[in-house]
């Protein structure tokens, strides 16, 4: 112990002669042991807890966004086919409007064309039936103009002579 | 009062006819029986059916009408045209003035209408 105690004190007197204290030393090494004990009991163990935690949080974080980041992408893509599918299918039916108009029109023509050849048909029917009408007409008024005419002529033209020529002629066809 | 039928009766007058018996007389009686019957109304029936009756028995009578009195030729000629294999032709002629001309004979249920009225009236109705 002594010779500890000469060690300490030839010690101490190096260090003195380096301006150094060592008791002092002692008393600030107990006081950071103590401190370092303290801050670990009661700090960093919370402190620590409480980082891991918010280290937890922080990465859960980060996966999350790189899931709704990934979602995201994913989201887009779909969001852009489904566009496309759109598109493509919006193209389909405005060239299948377009087809269905173009034929309604085509029809509609076809319908209208049709009538009005039908329309021009009946209308020459009944042109044609009303010149036929008129032409049947106006023969028998010659005919009976001519009749008329006729039987006036031959009133005055047949006398007896003439008739009795004419009466062996029919009875002779007659025959 | 026995009552025949019309044919059986103009078969009588007929037979009668051509028995001899005078037409006056025979006209007479089928009048009277015409009278007792109530079938005066039918007096031209009974006497087409005698003339029908006579016409088979070759004793033919025409319906001659024409627009100016018929001369012999035609007469002869008339005949001949309806008396084919009858024993005699008897003409009941008739003057229409507006037959205009030609003749219409009617004779054994024919006839034959060669009148211009007729012609012109087929002419006007043919249109």
């Amino acid at each position: 112990m002594t010779h500890v105690a000469v060690q300490f004190a030839e010690a101490a007197s190096g260090l003195a002669s380096l301006g150094l204290d060592w008791r002092m030393f002692l008393f600030q090494l107990f006081n950071f042991v103590v401190v370092l004990w303290l801050l670990k009991k009661f700090v960093y163990k919370r402190l620590v807890d409480t980082l891991e935690s918010r280290r937890k949080i922080v990465l859960e974080s980060l996966d999350n966004a790189k899931e709704a980041a990934a979602e995201l992408e994913k989201t887009n893509e779909k969001t852009v086919e489904l566009l496309d599918q759109a598109r493509s299918q919006a193209a389909d039916i405005v060239a299948l409007a377009h087809k269905e108009a173009a034929a309604m029109v085509e029809d509609a023509e076809a319908k209208a064309k049709k009538r009005a050849d039908h329309m021009i048909e009946q209308a020459e029917s009944r042109l044609q039936q009303d010149i036929q009408k008129a032409r049947i007409e106006l023969r028998r008024e010659t005919l009976a103009l001519v009749a008329t005419a006729t039987e006036t002529v031959l009133r005055q033209k047949v006398d007896t002579a003439a008739d009795k020529k004419l009466i062996a002629s029919a009875l002779k066809e007659a025959e | 009062m026995l009552k025949f039928s019309r044919r059986q009766v103009a078969k009588v007058v007929a037979d009668k006819l051509l028995a001899g018996e005078p037409s006056k007389k025979v006209i007479a009686e089928l009048a009277a029986y015409l009278i007792t019957h109530k079938q005066l109304s039918q007096a031209d029936m009974y006497l087409a059916d005698v003339e029908s009756l006579l016409a088979d028995r070759g004793y033919v009578v025409a319906d001659v009408t024409s627009a100016h009195p018929l001369d012999e030729d035609l007469r002869a000629h008339i005949k001949r045209l309806v008396g084919t294999g009858a024993k005699t032709v008897a003409l009941r002629e008739q003057v229409d003035s507006d037959l205009i001309g030609g003749v219409i004979v009617k004779a054994r249920g024919k006839q034959i209408d060669t009148s211009i009225r007729t012609t012109l009236q087929q002419l006007r109705t043919r249109g």
